[in-house]
């Protein structure tokens, strides 16, 4: 990135920043991004200000089909302009698990806010769980996507 | 040398739609094979399935979870033990904490992939006691603050409390995944160790192809050397082969020739292949006019295509035309049919068989010659002969003194001798050439040997010997020639009169078993025979020379002419002697016994008695000068007083002018028949009109019977005419039939009839006179250019003649003469003389014959 970009991006966050705890500022931060060390919070609402997606599929840790709804992780990506490395997710657990940028796409990693129509509490596995659209590929029915399917998602860092 | 049909056969095995034993196992083997792949096939879909399990997970790290589950749960515990009331941040650490075990928790309880652990007795109850705990906990974390201060010291032990349960998840999980693993890595293994096994047989299997089809490359090359050395030693036989071979294609061209067919038609085979093999080997005078290739030669195909050898004609090269023997036999080729001709030049062998042939008629025309010869020069020297034996007869009917008359004995012996001779040469050389015929009669056996034995009887007494007769039971009446068999018979007889002096002669007459032959014995007591002279005896001018030196005369040709005359009749002459033990010579002849009503011999054979007297005033209306003379001469002989008429009319005014004892009628007259004669006579009521009238016919069928019977005839009398029966008639004696049907051969009959009423001589001369009448009357029919009526008469006239004398073909063919000519048809006049002609030699044959034997029978010279 140039300077300039980097100094344009700078400018876009803070004032994003600004605004939307102008905004939001009684709303509690779900996730944080991290990058190179700053911290940028979001709301629910400053997330689902990103666009949403649906994604309808059965688990394997939850019964029948779900249909969970949120944001998706190409929106986070695009935003920070996420290298190849991808992000780093952190769970409240201390759970981490790099996630790659590929993952990152349409089709992709959905950070599900609602299931069922219903915001995920923290013991429903939310407020974000970082799920994938398991059904429609056997590639992500495998150990390694499974790993990557974070609930209680806390963070996120991208990586360089 | 016959060629083998095989090439052609080969297109004659059917061809079936057969798989052979090779392509059997082919089938077996892509079969087999094919089995394998489907096999495999399933197995590796089967392996598919479990790697593909492998490849999607049903859950991620059970391990993980379970495990993380206990973390959780002392992250909890540790948050409890390190809450305090009134710190908000610790409670709200706790709460989290809380979340998060209590969702670990729901991951447990909810998700398929921990369902069969779940299944587990101590698992339930574990995790049951750890959801109340959850249940019991909920109001109090979602509460404030405060309640959740004032429970700290409750919540903390429940919280320890639960770790055991969380040990007992953890550890039923771990006995049940790892079973599961251990399951999974065994299907695993066990599809692909399947797949494995599959593999090394579907491998062995295209190993076994791969030998199998390297024995087949190896059978393969095999059979193409031994091809290939058949077809170099066929090559080499048809190089080699002495006989010209040709192999022609469907054309007719010549596809192949060999060195023989070079050498055989002059053309090289530079010249002659690609020709037309009409063109160069068929003689251009047979080839098919207007014709090209195979249809030149002048023979079907099919006649000659694998048909064996054919004879023919072919020309080389320098035009020399010579027959060649050849046979053609086709194949298949991959051009089409091909023919595979062997010809050979036979020209050698024509000529060979060609002198053959002629060698043959040589010696056969030099046979016949020789036999003319004989029978000629026999006749020339017989005229003369008989000359002298009439003169001396005469000479000794004359007054003699009896030294003179002791001369001329000798003399007529040694003529009779000499004439005996040549008729025994005269006999054999008929007798070879074929021209015997023998005649079927019936006579009697007993009165044969009796005439044998009578007729050597003084030439025995003379050597002192004693002839003997030994015939029980008597073997009656025969058919047969009774000629021959005397002739037969006085040979034997006479050679042992010969060979014997002061002995007995025994002539012994047996029929056999079966009876169709009769066995004469001539036994002797002479001098025997060498057993190495038993053969020879019998060939021509063989004699023995006796002890007794030339007493024994003869020419040697007896003996011969006897087997001749016994193996013409059906049997043959053996002889059975030792020297000093007399012989036994036995002719066994075919003879078979005759029916006594059959018999009319018996009736003429006693024709040498004359009958009683029987006198009757006879009127004889007969057209025939001879049957006229013939009939006088024997009624005369039965002491008849005859008149005679010579046509119808004239017998019918006869009839009608005085009465008569009997009138013998003629049945076959011109103008006015016997039948219409009789009856006149019976309708006039003159003096004859019931007098017996019997009809005189030459046949008799039961139709004419009935005619003449109906016409008012007594009787029949069938021609020509026997004495005996004529008596019998006469004296009405009934036994004797009047005979309807006639089948035997009149000539010995007649005969016998006329030497018993007109003597030797009469008969001699009657014969004689009838065969020369017929001669010269065929001689006129021949240039007859007049009426077909006039034609008929003398037809007619000269078959009563015939008919009188017994000379059948004779008359039969006049007959049809006169039938024509009563028809008026005269065009094949001169064809039908010359068939009359014919049977007249023949007729004439045996009454010379007949008359012979019968001459001689009687004991007189038989003058010509």
């Amino acid at each position: 990135m140039t300077v300039f970009q980097q100094l344009g991006r700078g400018v876009g966050l803070c004032l994003w920043a600004v605004i939307a705890q102008a905004a939001h500022a009684s709303e509690p931060i779900l996730l944080t991004v991290s990058v190179d060390g700053e911290d940028t919070g979001f709301t629910r609402s400053a997330l689902e200000a990103l666009g949403t997606a649906e994604i309808e599929t059965t688990t394997i840790w939850t019964d029948g089909v779900q249909h969970f709804s949120g944001v998706p992780l190409r929106a986070l990506a695009e935003m920070f302009d996420v290298g190849d490395s991808g992000f780093r997710a952190y769970a409240i657990n201390d759970y981490v698990i790099d996630i790659p940028l590929e993952d990152a796409r349409d089709g992709g990693a959905l950070l599900a806010l609602d299931r069922d129509g219903e915001p995920m509490s923290l013991r429903d596995m939310g407020p974000i769980w970082l799920i994938y659209p398991y059904d429609s590929d056997r590639d992500f029915q495998t150990e390694v996507i499974y790993a990557r399917s974070v609930w209680q998602l806390i963070r996120l860092e991208v990586m360089d | 040398m016959r060629r083998p049909r095989g090439l052609g056969a080969s297109r004659l095995l059917p061809r079936l739609a057969v798989l052979g034993r090779e392509q059997m196992s082919y089938l077996a083997a892509v079969l087999t094979l094919f089995a394998f792949a489907v096999l495999i096939w399933v197995l590796s879909a089967d392996a598919r399935r479990e790697i593909d399990a492998l490849a999607t997970a049903n859950s991620d790290s059970i391990q993980w979870t379970l495990a993380q589950a206990e973390v959780e749960h002392l992250t909890l515990w540790n948050a409890v033990q390190s809450a305090t009331p009134g710190d908000a941040a610790s409670l709200q650490e706790l709460r989290v904490r809380f979340d998060v075990f209590y969702s670990r928790v729901a991951t447990l309880q909810g998700a398929p992939a921990f369902r069969e652990m779940r299944a587990l007795p101590e698992v339930t109850e574990a995790l049951d006691h750890v959801n109340r705990f959850l249940a019991d906990t909920i109001p109090l974390v979602d509460g404030r603050d405060a309640e959740l201060g004032a429970a700290l010291d409750e919540l903390e032990p429940a919280v320890a409390d639960l770790r055991h349960d969380l040990r007992l998840v953890s550890l039923g999980g771990v006995r049940v995944f790892t079973a599961d693993s251990d399951r999974q890595r065994q299907r695993v293994a066990n599809a692909l160790g399947d797949l494995a096994y599959l593999t090394v047989a579907l491998v062995v299997g295209l190993f076994a192809m791969v030998l199998a089809l390297m024995r087949l490359l190896a059978m393969r090359r095999r059979q193409t050397e031994e091809i290939r050395q058949t077809q170099s030693r066929l090559s080499a036989v048809v190089t080699s082969s002495i006989d010209a071979v040709l192999v022609l294609d469907r054309d007719g061209r010549i596809a192949e020739m060999n060195d023989s067919a070079e050498t055989l038609f002059g053309y090289s085979r530079a010249e002659a292949l690609g020709q037309q093999v009409a063109d160069l080997i068929v003689p251009p005078n047979l080839r098919m006019p207007g014709t090209e290739g195979w249809r030149q030669i002048p023979l079907d195909r099919d006649d000659f295509v694998d048909q064996g050898l054919v004879q023919f004609q072919a020309v080389d090269k320098a035009g020399r035309v010579f027959p060649v023997e050849f046979s053609v036999s086709s194949a298949e080729s991959e051009d089409g049919r091909i023919y595979v001709t062997f010809l050979r030049d036979i020209s050698d062998r024509v000529a060979a068989r060609e002198e053959l042939i002629q060698a043959r008629d040589t010696a056969l025309a030099g046979e016949k010659a020789k036999s003319d010869m004989l029978a000629v020069m026999s006749h020339e020297v017989r005229t003369p002969l008989n000359g002298i034996l009439g003169s001396l007869q005469l000479l000794a009917d004359s007054d003699l003194d009896p030294r003179q008359r002791r001369f001329v004995e000798v003399m007529e012996r040694s003529g009779r001798m000499l004439l005996d001779q040549v008729n025994t040469v005269l006999d054999i050389s008929r007798t070879d050439a074929g021209s015997t015929v023998l005649t079927q009669q019936v006579f009697s056996i007993d009165r044969v040997l009796a005439d044998v034995a009578d007729s050597l009887r003084v030439q025995a007494d003379a050597r002192g010997n004693t002839i003997r007769i030994r015939a029980e039971p008597a073997l009656g009446f025969a058919v047969g020639d009774a000629v021959r068999l005397q002739q037969v018979l006085v040979n034997l007889v006479a050679n042992a009169v010969k060979f014997t002096k002061d002995g007995t002669i025994t002539l012994d007459a047996r029929r056999k078993d079966g009876g169709g032959a009769v066995a004469f014995a001539v036994r002797d007591t002479g001098i025997g025979i060498p057993k190495r002279e038993h053969e020879r005896i019998f060939d021509d001018f063989v004699t023995l020379d006796s002890s007794y030196g030339r007493e024994v005369e003869g020419t040697g040709l007896g003996l011969g002419i006897a087997r001749r005359i016994a193996r013409t009749m059906g049997g043959d002459i053996a002889v059975q002697s030792r020297p000093g033990h007399g012989a036994t010579f036995t002719a066994t002849i075919w003879l078979p016994q005759a029916d006594r009503s059959e018999d009319e011999a018996s009736a003429s054979a006693e024709g040498s008695a004359v009958p009683h007297q029987i006198g009757l005033d006879v009127l004889l209306v007969e057209d025939n000068e001879t049957n006229r003379l013939v009939a006088r001469e024997m009624l005369t002989a039965l002491g008849c007083h005859v008149t005679e008429a010579a046509d119808g009319q004239v017998g019918v005014e006869m009839a009608a002018q005085r009465p008569f004892d009997l009138i013998l009628m003629d049945i076959s007259m011109p103008h006015l028949d016997g039948v219409q004669a009789t009856a006149l006579i019976r309708s006039h009521a003159g003096p004859n009109a019931d007098t017996p009238i019997v009809a005189l016919t030459a046949h008799a069928q039961p139709d004419d019977i009935e005619r003449f019977h109906a016409a008012g005839m007594a009787d029949v009398l069938v021609k020509p005419l026997s004495l005996a029966r004529l008596a019998a008639l006469l004296s009405n004696d009934e036994a004797a039939e009047p005979i309807a049907l006639y089948g035997g051969d009149p000539l010995h009959e007649v005969l016998a009839s006329l030497m018993a009423a007109l003597g030797p001589d009469g008969t001699r001369d009657t014969m004689n006179n009838g065969l020369r009448e017929v001669e010269d009357g065929l001689a006129d029919l021949a240039l007859h250019h007049g009426s077909a009526g006039g034609a008929g008469a003398l037809a007619h006239k000269l078959a009563g003649t015939a008919a009188v004398l017994g000379l059948r073909g004779v008359h039969n063919a006049l007959l049809d003469i006169e039938a024509a000519a009563n028809r008026g048809e005269v065009g094949a006049l001169s064809q039908q003389v010359a068939v009359a002609r014919n049977a007249l030699v023949t007729d004439r044959s045996r009454a010379e014959a007949a008359l012979w034997g019968v001459l001689e029978a009687a004991g007189h010279n038989p003058l010509s």
